[in-house]
């Protein structure tokens, strides 16, 4: 009975190893497969693909979520051509051009070894957005958002030229346009008093209405930067230059819809004769007054419109000086003055009920904002970096930055009180940061790195406010 | 009485191949090699002197990056160096540079998440940057040939929160009302390779501001969150914090920083 439990065990065992055995030498060799793609092999070569989707359930989120368009799309996925225009002169082109996704590339490089180089091209794709809201278990409520297309195109176009000459400096210039364009969900849910809640629930007050409206961001950006840069070495010292000009120019809006659909009834807002103090009477405020709290709220569509112009100018310079194998200081430091300039709105559009019908109403709005901020921002930094062995790095580095802001803003309200607000906020801020980190690359040895890190960060700030009321 | 079987030369031969191939399995199994060089079919180490012939900017000051760190499982690479990411160079040398001879992880990210896996799972949740489809690359926000992998740790020069802001201005501002938590940068908020939340919010609700905003609640009331439960504000927040998010409809708008309003609102 022993010996054929002995032989069992072991006939198990032997099965069992062999399986192993052999499983373990299929995965070892599965292991050893080509991890390249055999097309990479040719200097030149044109991809052409196509794709498309069955979707059993919601086209938008598929879209959000796999980051492609439910209605498939073709076309080129990858051009390259390589041309050698001479023994040192070396042109390049890359394209791609996918319908669908809206995925566009054009890119020519030429070099030219010990001269320089110049690189231009456009690059556009797509990005999705489903346009949920909240969810309201309670109801279950899920509102979908209106029949929107939601999709942002990015797009970039750039130019850049290097020449490298040997022993001299070494320049480059780069210009790039990007551009951001379409419409995006938000996540500035409206508010809704379809919930299903009872409106008090004692002993807490607890309202009945959710946010969980869907909206939407109408996105137009464009960001244009122009960078110039002088790199040279003396002696054991790195040297470079770099002045930068950014601009940006964005017109954003957000359009929100509260209480969809809600609507104070009429025949409540005309038995009101009451008047806030202060006020001139409304049909809302009147019907506010008089209707029973569940009926409180009628629909509003918003428009909240914010434009900003952007203007940076930046100066960089870096130092890095090779003392010896072991030791390497660095030097940097930059000045960047910002200067903005802003503007935009926010009407509302109310529902209101009257005699003839529910008439929409601009009520409660802002318009014709104006102002800006400047900004001027300093930071340096030291750096030593310690190589003690081949396996042991330390870096000690410091850090200082001064941000002075200052930014002023005003707007005009139009409602049915007629004021006028005007804002002036002045900050000034110091910042600074100083840090020592070492990092160990050995094998053995524990990695570390940030052994101490400490930022002191001042904020000196003072605000002066004026509101003022107009008859 | 029962005797133990003996642990003949059979057996112990038979046992390491058994825990042999479970190593290779388990091996292969979690697709991912552990600070092990990437490969390329017919290709061998030559070492990273000769990238620096061609490229120079590349490697020049490799050894302040903060991948120059990692010990490589490898002998034959020796130090960290361009072939661990790279793959081996033989064939890309021998061919003058040519194309496809060598590995370039700006065109796939899986060369990244041989180490970085648990980025591959953050880029597949439903609100994410578009790497996993090939709009972005990891090298678009991080710098791996210099300096620190994450800008803006250390004592870097470059400014926080600057590689989020070349793509998203709207969001840099300056503006006249500025969000303190825009000091704490982005990832305050946000985390950048994604999450379940939209707009890759690292909490969905207001939660997500309770984590600075929220103070001791009162003793003598019943536990609920109220007026002094709210950093930097005297108003009851009772009622508006069960509605929906702090920066929802008729609220704080512009968590990012306003220009209209002191209470970010827009």
């Amino acid at each position: 009975m022993k010996a054929n439990l002995h032989n069992l065990t072991r006939t198990t065992r032997f099965s069992a190893g062999t399986l192993l055995l052999c499983t373990g030498l299929l995965a070892h060799g599965a292991e050893k497969a080509p991890a390249t793609d055999a097309l990479p092999l040719f200097e030149s070569y044109i991809k052409v693909t196509g794709q498309a989707a069955a979707i059993s359930g919601d086209k938008a989120v598929f879209e959000s979520r796999a980051k492609q368009p439910g209605n498939g799309g073709a076309g080129i996925e990858d051009l390259h051509i390589v041309k050698e225009l001479s023994k040192t002169t070396t042109g390049t082109m890359d394209a791609r051009a996918l319908t669908g996704p809206d995925d566009y590339l054009g890119r020519y490089n030429l070099t030219k070894v010990g001269v320089g180089s110049v690189d231009f091209g456009f690059k556009r794709f797509r990005t999705f957005y489903d346009g949920v809201g909240g969810f309201f278990p309670t109801n279950n409520q899920w509102l979908p958002l209106n029949d929107q297309s939601l999709h942002i195109d990015r797009s970039k176009a750039w130019l850049e030229a290097k020449v490298a000459l040997k022993d001299m400096p070494e320049f480059e210039v780069r210009y790039t346009n990007e551009l951001r364009s379409g419409q995006k969900d938000s996540t500035i849910w409206g508010d809704s008093s379809q919930t299903g809640l009872a409106f008090n629930l004692a002993p807490n007050p607890v309202s009945p209405v959710r946010k969980f409206i869907p909206s939407y961001l109408q996105v137009n950006e464009r960001h244009e930067a122009l960078e110039a840069s002088v790199k040279h070495t003396v002696g054991k010292t790195a040297l470079k230059l770099t002045l930068l000009g950014d601009r940006t120019n964005n017109n954003d809006t957000r359009y929100v819809i509260r209480f969809p659909g809600e609507v104070i009834p009429w025949s409540i807002a005309s038995l009101s004769t009451t008047t806030p103090a202060g006020q001139i009477a409304s049909p809302q405020n009147i019907a506010k007054a008089s209707a029973p709290a569940t009926s409180w709220n009628n629909q509003v569509t918003i428009a909240e419109n914010d434009a900003m112009r952007t203007a940076t100018n930046g100066l960089f310079a870096t130092a890095d000086t090779i003392i010896n194998d072991k030791l390497t200081l660095r030097f940097g430091a930059n000045y960047e003055p910002v200067h903005t300039d802003i503007g935009g709105g926010r009407p509302l559009v109310t529902s209101a009920p009257t005699a003839t019908g529910v008439l929409p109403v601009a009520t409660d709005n802002y318009a014709g904002l104006y102002g800006g901020t400047r900004v001027k921002d300093y930071a340096g930094n030291v750096a030593l970096d310690f190589k003690a062995s081949k396996t042991f790095f330390v870096k000690l580095a410091l850090r200082a930055q001064s941000e002075f802001i200052r930014g002023s803003s005003g707007y005009n309200v139009s409602d049915t009180r007629n004021w006028f607000h005007d804002g002036v906020y002045l900050s000034a801020r110091r910042d600074e940061g100083h840090g020592i980190s070492a990092r160990v690359p050995g094998r053995r040895l524990p990695q570390l790195e940030e052994l101490y890190h400490w930022r002191i960060d001042r904020l000196d700030a003072q605000q002066d406010g004026l509101c003022a009321t107009e008859g | 009485m029962i005797t133990r079987p003996r642990r003949t030369k059979t057996t112990l031969i038979f046992g390491a191949a058994a825990i042999w191939g479970l190593v290779l399995i388990g091996c292969v199994a979690v697709s991912r090699t552990m600070l092990a060089p990437s490969k390329i079919a017919g290709a061998t180490f030559i070492g990273s002197k000769e990238c620096v012939q061609c490229h120079e900017d590349q490697t020049a000051h490799f050894e302040s990056a903060s991948h120059a760190r990692l010990a490589l499982a490898d002998p034959k690479v020796g130090d960290p160096g361009c072939e661990a990411w790279h793959g081996p160079g033989s064939i890309h040398a021998a061919g003058g540079g040519s194309r496809g001879t060598i590995i370039n992880p700006r065109k796939s990210p899986e060369t990244c998440f041989q180490c970085h896996l648990d980025k591959r799972a953050q880029f597949s949740l439903p609100n994410s940057h578009g790497v996993m489809n090939g709009n972005m690359g990891c090298a678009d926000c991080h710098e791996v040939h210099k300096g620190n992998a994450i800008v803006d740790t250390g004592a870097d020069l470059e400014a926080m929160n600057a590689t989020c802001t070349r793509c998203h201005t709207q969001q840099k501002g300056p503006f006249v009302y500025k969000h303190g938590a825009m000091r704490e940068g982005c990832v305050a908020c946000h985390n950048p390779h994604g999450t379940i939340n939209a707009k890759m919010l690292v909490a969905r609700d207001a939660n997500l501001c309770l984590r600075c905003h929220l103070e001791a609640g009162d003793p003598g009331s019943s536990g609920q969150i109220n007026a002094n439960a709210i950093h930097h504000t005297s108003e009851n927040h009772n009622s508006r914090l069960m509605q929906g998010a702090c920066w929802s409809a008729g609220c704080h708008e512009q968590p990012h920083g306003s220009n209209a309003s002191f209470h970010f609102r827009n």
